[in-house]
């Protein structure tokens, strides 16, 4: 079987497996959406029980879990009782939001990210590398949330960017092109705090790769043939180097999603965070793990994209000489 | 000894003259000083072209920095390497770039000498496109020295990972041999062969020697090889030449102690080498 088959299979194994645990855990998760109805003397007991019924809350777990598998098929993944409405499209109306995000942020991390990365292991020890070296520890230890909240602390005192939200409240007479600018100037916080903590570890493992490589008897030998030092870098060194980052990438995309949720609620930004931080608080159950699979998918997908492009440049995967090691 | 070289008698000048090559290293630092290695210390030695001058001695001797150096690897801290009328020991990168193409280098390992991304015919041609050669004169000429190395030139389209140990050294000697160079400089370049691919190699090298009366600067700790190839055998210790005379001379009569040891412990070597097949005969 192809090596793309195979891994597409082992992807669908692994939502499977997420859903399953999904279920196990929120069900182990103290509390639901009813408790507070029932502290209300106003709601009768009879009333919250039939609710419970029609939202198939009183079922057993096996049963909800082949209900919401079966609705998981149809493309629905289950009805939100706080928003009165099926899963998947309150989702992937707020999905579009953060993958927006998240690509952007992206983009630009692999943007700052190779040619500091290649630079800094080009130039090691020198005075570039170990600024590189502090800066990228530093934002590497200091947990996002932190970055986050400081920035925001900054941009707001100054007022350098808007923030929070999409567009602003007016945005009904704008043209296309001032709308774009609108939320293009909103994006830019999250995205460069999504963008500054991943970047750090990128560069820091690019670097390490690239000066592996730069070390290796092929490089001295193009050395010794007068290659010139940017044909050297980009043409031998940084193809063999990428592999890893490559595999890096599938990690980084998935975790701009999963930061990109925290960076949305601190933001505002009107993406999958705050909706699953609302329907965690207030248990809104097929909401939560609706949100939960998203996640997973990203994640899935974002491995598998760079599954896909290592097999696009690394011979030895397409040659099955990994896979007999 | 300075001044009387083995094979001067020579007539003409020497292709390569090497006089008082040095070089440290450094070896980290230690109370915010430096520390250096000496790894080369007033070396000197001449080849004349078509001649082998063969460098041995213990690793750690200082034999490869010899020949990073000559192949302008590393930049010398002192002294001289006269290639063909040119001292090379101080040009920058720019200016050695019309030179590299009279010194080639062969590495130990022929594998991870090559960009193991690239196609046999990229491996031959990048050395070409850097000086300047234009797309059908590359690839005439890659053509050439794969023949040349005894390799089908269909297989030019190949990834250098899919050729076998042996067919990767004639690949490299092809990619050295396609600037047509003057001197060649074998760092180890049989070691990692197995016997009877060494065999072929170094009668390729010997044919090629003669063909184009190349020099040769060998490195290398296999006394059997080196008298079968070099004229000329230096014997390095502690990063300077201890002894160096024609190679016949110098194995039957050893001066210095370090040559005597190298010797013996070859010898050791050998006579193990034939109780075993004589047990097993």
């Amino acid at each position: 079987m192809s090596y793309l088959g195979r891994r597409l299979i082992r992807a669908a194994f692994l939502l499977v497996g997420v859903s399953i645990l999904c279920f196990l855990f929120t069900e182990m998760a103290p509390g639901s959406f009813f408790d507070e109805m029932r502290l209300n003397p106003q709601i009768s007991p009879e009333t919250i029980s039939s609710l419970r019924s029609r939202y198939g809350l009183d079922q057993s777990l096996v049963v909800r879990y082949g209900r919401w598998l079966r609705s998981a098929l149809h493309a629905d993944f289950g009805y939100s009782i706080a928003y009165n409405a099926p899963v998947a499209p309150l989702l992937w109306s707020r999905a579009k939001n953060t993958l927006l995000l998240a690509t952007t942020g992206m983009l630009l991390t692999w943007l700052v990210s190779i040619p500091l990365g290649v630079w800094a292991a080009a130039r090691s020890g020198r005075m570039l590398d170990k600024s590189v070296r502090v800066a990228s520890s530093l934002l590497v230890s200091i947990p996002e949330v932190v970055i986050a909240v400081a920035l925001l602390a900054i941009v707001v005192r100054w007022r350098v960017l808007p923030v929070g939200g999409m567009t602003s409240m007016d945005d009904e007479g704008l043209s296309q092109w001032a709308r774009l600018q609108e939320i293009a100037s909103r994006m830019l916080l999250p995205t460069i705090i999504l963008t500054l903590g991943e970047s750090a570890i990128i560069v820091r493992h690019l670097r390490a790769s690239v000066l592996e490589v730069l070390d290796t008897p092929f490089v001295q030998a193009a050395r010794g043939l007068g290659i010139g030092r940017m044909r050297l870098l980009f043409r031998h060194v940084l193809p063999v180097a990428a592999s890893p980052a490559i595999s890096l990438l599938g990690f980084s995309l998935a975790g701009l999603l999963s930061g990109s949720l925290l960076v949305e609620v601190i933001c505002g930004w009107p993406g999958l965070g705050p909706l699953i931080l609302d329907a965690t608080l207030s248990r809104d159950f097929y909401l939560v793990i609706g949100g939960i699979m998203l996640s997973a998918l990203f994640m899935v997908g974002g491995n598998l994209v760079a599954d896909i492009m290592l097999l696009a440049c690394d011979p030895r995967i397409r040659t099955g000489a990994l896979d007999a090691r | 000894m300075a001044s009387n070289f083995p094979g001067s008698e020579r007539q003409g000048h020497p292709l390569l003259h090497v006089q008082k090559l040095s070089k440290h290293y450094v070896r980290g630092r230690e109370w915010g000083k430096s520390v250096a290695v000496t790894a080369v210390c007033d070396v000197d030695f001449e080849i004349h072209a078509g001649q082998t001058l063969a460098l041995v001695g213990a690793s750690g001797a200082g034999k490869s920095t010899v020949a990073r150096c000559v192949a302008r690897l590393e930049r010398p801290d002192s002294g001289e390497i006269w290639l063909d009328g040119t001292d090379i020991a101080r040009l920058n990168s720019r200016d050695l770039l019309p030179i590299r193409s009279n010194i080639q280098m062969i590495f130990q390992d022929a594998e991870t000498s090559m960009n193991p991304r690239f196609s046999a015919a990229e491996v031959i041609e990048e050395p070409l496109q850097i000086q300047g050669a234009s797309r059908s004169e590359r690839r005439d000429i890659a053509t050439a020295v794969m023949r040349e190395v005894g390799l089908p030139a269909e297989w030019l389209k190949r990834p250098v990972l899919e050729f076998s140990g042996g067919q990767q050294q004639r690949l490299a000697i092809a990619r050295a041999l396609s600037t047509r160079p003057k001197m060649l400089v074998l760092d180890e370049a049989l070691s990692s062969l197995d016997l009877s691919t060494q065999a072929q190699i170094a009668n390729l090298l010997l044919d090629l020697q003669s063909a184009h009366s190349m020099a040769y600067l060998l490195i290398s700790h296999d006394l059997t090889l080196v008298a079968r190839m070099a004229d000329v055998l230096s014997v390095m210790s502690d990063g300077r030449i201890v002894e160096m005379g024609a190679t016949q001379q110098v194995i039957a009569d050893p001066k210095h102690a370090q040559t005597q040891r190298l010797l013996a412990s070859a010898r050791a070597a050998e006579s193990k080498f034939d109780l075993a097949s004589g047990a097993s005969a």
